[in-house]
C-alpha cells in the first residue's frame, strides 16, 4: 500500500502514525490485502452476504432495568475528568 | 423566476421503554451526570450489545400507526463517526434493512387532504450530551442518553413550504403522543428535527441541491428555518449562484441559519453482535391490536359523532387526554358544543397560563357537567361560572360547595331584583333619562349597576327584563 493511502486509511481511523511505523505497516497491509484478493476471487455470485456466523434471530432481552455502575466504576478509565463528567478537548462545531 | 420549495423532515424521536436499547440502564432522568451507565452504553471493548424486545414493539406499533409496511426481516447496522459523545466511534443503527418503510401521514394543505410520505423508519440509539462551558477549553460529557432508544423517521420531500413541514411534525407527534411511545417534547429533546431543503424552478420535475439544517429547538423553529432558507437559496439562484450541498445550522437569536459543515460519507457496516429482528405477522397482529384509535380517525368521529365543527374537532383531538376528557363529559351533558366551547376557551387558557397538563387536573368531568347544569337550571350565571371554574381548578372542590361556600347562588327572586333595579334607577335619573330620550345603551349602565350591587349575582335575563318593563312603562 502506498504511503499516501496509508496515511489516509489512518486519518480516517484516527490512528496516529509515526514515521518509522509506516514502512512495516504498509508491507503488512500489502499482505493483508493480498488476502482480500484472493477472496474477491470466489465466486459468490449466488451467495447472500453473512452478516453474522451465528444464524439467531430474534435475542431479545425483556425491558427491565438493572444497576447501573457506580460513579467511580464509570469514570476509572477516563483520561481526564470533570465532577461527574468526561472531560474531552473542546468540540468546536461552528 | 419563481422557485418551488422542497422539504423533506427527519425527525429521531426518543421511545418512553424503561430501559436503553441494548443494555438494562434506566432511561429515566437523572439529577447527576453520568449516573444510567454500564459497560455497554460506556462502550467498553468486549462487550456485546442486549437487543430490547420492548423497542422492537414499540417501533412496530410506530410504524404501523404511520401507515407503513413492516419488514418481517430487519437487522442492524453500524454508522461509524467519531465524536466524544458516541462512546464506540459508531452508532448502531439500521441502514441497509430498516424496520418500516414507505408510510405516510395526513395534512391539510389548503383545506385538502394531502399525503406526506415516510420513507424509512427505523430503530437507533441516541449518542450522549456534551455540555461546553463558556470559556473553557473542555468539554464535559455526560452518557446518561447514549444508548436511549430511538426511532427516526424520515420523510419522502413531500413538503412545499414551512407550514406544511409544521403541520406534519404536529400530526407526526400527536399519533406518536397517542399509541404512547414517545413524550414527543421537542423542547426538552425527545423529538428532534433535522430539515432537508432544495428549491427548483416551478414545473421542474428534477430536485436542486438540497441543504441540511440542523439544531431546531421548537416546531416554530422548523417553520423559520424552512422560510429563511427559502429565501436565502433564491437568492443565490437568482443572482446566478448555485447551491452548495451542506449542513447548516440554524441560530435561534438571529433567525439565520449558519455554514456547519460539508457533505460527510458515514461509512456504514452491518452490525454482527446483533441477531436480526424477525416481525412475523402474529406479533406484527398483536401489537397492531394495542392501537388505539388515532387523533385523524377520532377527529371524523367527533364532527360526525358529536356535531362539531371541524376546528373543534381538531383542538379537542390534538391531544388524547383532552380527547378523552371531553369525551367522559359529553357522556354526563346534553350539548357536545357547549362542553367544546368550554375546554377550548376556559380550560385551555387555564392550562396554558398554569402550564398544568390536563392529566393533573383536580376536578373530574362529571362535577365539571354538574357546573354546566347549575348555569342551565340558572342557580349560576354564566360569569359566575367562570369564576367557579376557576376555583375548581385551584381547589378540585365540587361546584356546589363552591356556590355554597362563596355565596354564589344567581339572584332570581323577582321582588328582590326589582327593588334593586328601583333603587338602581332611583340613583342614576340621568340614565334613565336617556333612555328614554331613545339612548338604548343607556340600559346596559343600568344592568352594570345591578351586577357591581349583587357581585354579579342578578340573573341577567330576569334583570333586563325588569328593566324593559320599569322603563318602558
Amino acid at each position: 500500500m502506498d504511503k499516501g493511502t496509508l496515511y489516509r486509511v489512518a486519518d480516517i481511523a484516527h490512528v496516529h502514525l509515526e514515521s518509522r511505523e509506516i514502512e512495516q505497516i504498509s508491507k503488512d497491509m500489502d499482505f493483508l490485502l493480498e488476502y482480500f484478493d484472493k477472496l474477491s476471487q470466489v465466486d459468490t455470485e449466488s451467495v447472500l452476504p453473512t452478516v453474522c456466523p451465528i444464524n439467531d434471530k430474534n435475542v431479545l432481552r425483556d425491558d427491565e432495568v438493572w444497576d447501573s455502575l457506580p460513579i467511580d466504576e464509570v469514570l476509572k478509565n477516563a483520561p481526564d475528568k470533570h465532577g461527574r463528567f468526561f472531560r474531552v478537548p473542546r468540540i468546536i462545531e461552528e | 423566476m419563481n422557485y418551488e420549495t422542497i422539504v423533506g423532515l427527519e425527525v429521531h424521536v426518543e421511545l418512553s421503554t424503561k430501559t436503553k436499547i441494548f443494555c438494562g440502564c434506566s432511561t429515566e432522568f437523572s439529577k447527576e451526570p453520568n449516573s444510567h451507565c454500564c459497560p455497554i452504553c460506556l462502550g467498553m471493548p468486549g462487550t456485546i450489545p442486549l437487543m430490547n424486545k420492548s423497542v422492537v414493539e414499540y417501533a412496530t406499533k410506530a410504524g404501523l400507526a404511520l401507515n407503513c409496511q413492516i419488514a418481517e426481516f430487519s437487522r442492524f447496522d453500524r454508522k461509524k463517526y467519531f465524536y466524544p459523545d458516541l462512546p464506540k466511534g459508531y452508532q448502531i443503527s439500521q441502514y441497509y434493512i430498516p424496520l418500516a418503510r414507505n408510510g405516510y401521514v395526513e395534512i391539510d394543505s389548503n383545506g385538502k387532504k394531502k399525503r406526506i410520505g415516510i420513507r424509512i423508519m427505523h430503530m437507533e440509539e441516541d449518542a450522549g450530551k456534551l455540555v461546553h462551558e463558556e470559556g473553557s477549553s473542555y468539554s464535559l460529557v455526560d452518557l446518561d442518553r447514549a444508548g436511549v432508544p430511538l426511532i427516526e423517521i424520515v420523510s419522502e420531500p413531500d413538503m412545499r413550504s414551512g407550514e406544511e413541514a409544521w403541520q406534519y411534525l404536529n400530526n407526526l407527534k400527536t399519533i406518536l403522543q397517542y399509541i404512547e411511545v414517545s413524550d414527543c417534547k421537542i423542547e426538552e429533546g425527545s423529538m428532534r428535527c433535522d430539515i432537508n431543503i432544495s428549491l427548483r424552478p416551478e414545473g421542474s420535475n428534477e430536485f436542486g441541491t438540497k441543504v441540511e439544517v440542523k439544531n431546531l429547538g421548537s416546531f416554530r423553529a422548523v417553520k423559520r428555518a424552512i422560510e429563511y432558507e427559502e429565501k436565502r437559496q433564491r437568492e443565490i439562484l437568482e443572482s446566478g449562484g448555485s447551491i452548495v450541498q451542506e449542513t447548516r445550522r440554524w441560530d435561534e437569536d438571529r433567525g439565520i441559519t449558519i455554514f456547519m459543515r460539508g457533505k460527510v460519507d458515514n461509512r456504514y457496516s452491518p452490525e454482527p453482535n446483533l441477531a436480526p429482528v424477525i416481525m412475523r405477522k402474529d406479533w406484527k397482529d398483536e401489537i397492531s391490536a394495542r392501537i388505539p384509535e388515532l387523533p385523524g380517525a377520532k377527529k371524523e368521529r367527533f364532527i360526525k359523532e358529536y356535531g362539531l365543527p371541524e376546528y373543534d374537532a381538531s383542538i379537542i383531538t390534538a391531544s388524547k387526554v383532552l380527547s378523552n376528557f371531553y369525551e367522559e363529559c359529553v357522556k354526563h351533558y346534553h350539548d357536545p358544543k357547549v362542553v367544546s366551547n368550554w375546554l377550548m376557551v376556559e380550560l385551555l387558557s387555564i392550562l396554558n397560563e398554569t402550564g398544568q397538563g390536563i392529566e393533573d387536573l383536580k376536578f373530574t368531568p362529571k362535577q365539571f357537567c354538574d357546573m354546566l347544569a347549575m348555569i342551565d337550571k340558572g342557580t349560576i350565571s354564566g360569569k359566575i361560572a367562570k369564576d367557579v371554574f376557576r376555583e375548581m381548578f385551584a381547589t378540585g372542590k365540587s361546584p356546589e360547595a363552591i356556590v355554597e361556600e362563596k355565596g354564589l347562588v344567581q339572584i332570581s327572586d323577582e321582588a328582590e331584583l326589582e327593588s334593586i333595579a328601583k333603587r338602581v334607577m332611583e340613583a342614576n335619573p340621568k340614565s334613565v333619562e336617556d333612555y328614554k330620550n331613545g339612548k338604548k345603551k343607556a340600559l346596559g349602565f343600568l344592568v352594570g349597576q345591578v351586577m357591581k350591587e349583587t357581585k354579579g349575582k342578578a340573573n341577567p335575563q330576569m334583570i333586563n327584563a325588569i328593566f324593559s318593563r320599569l322603563l318602558d312603562q
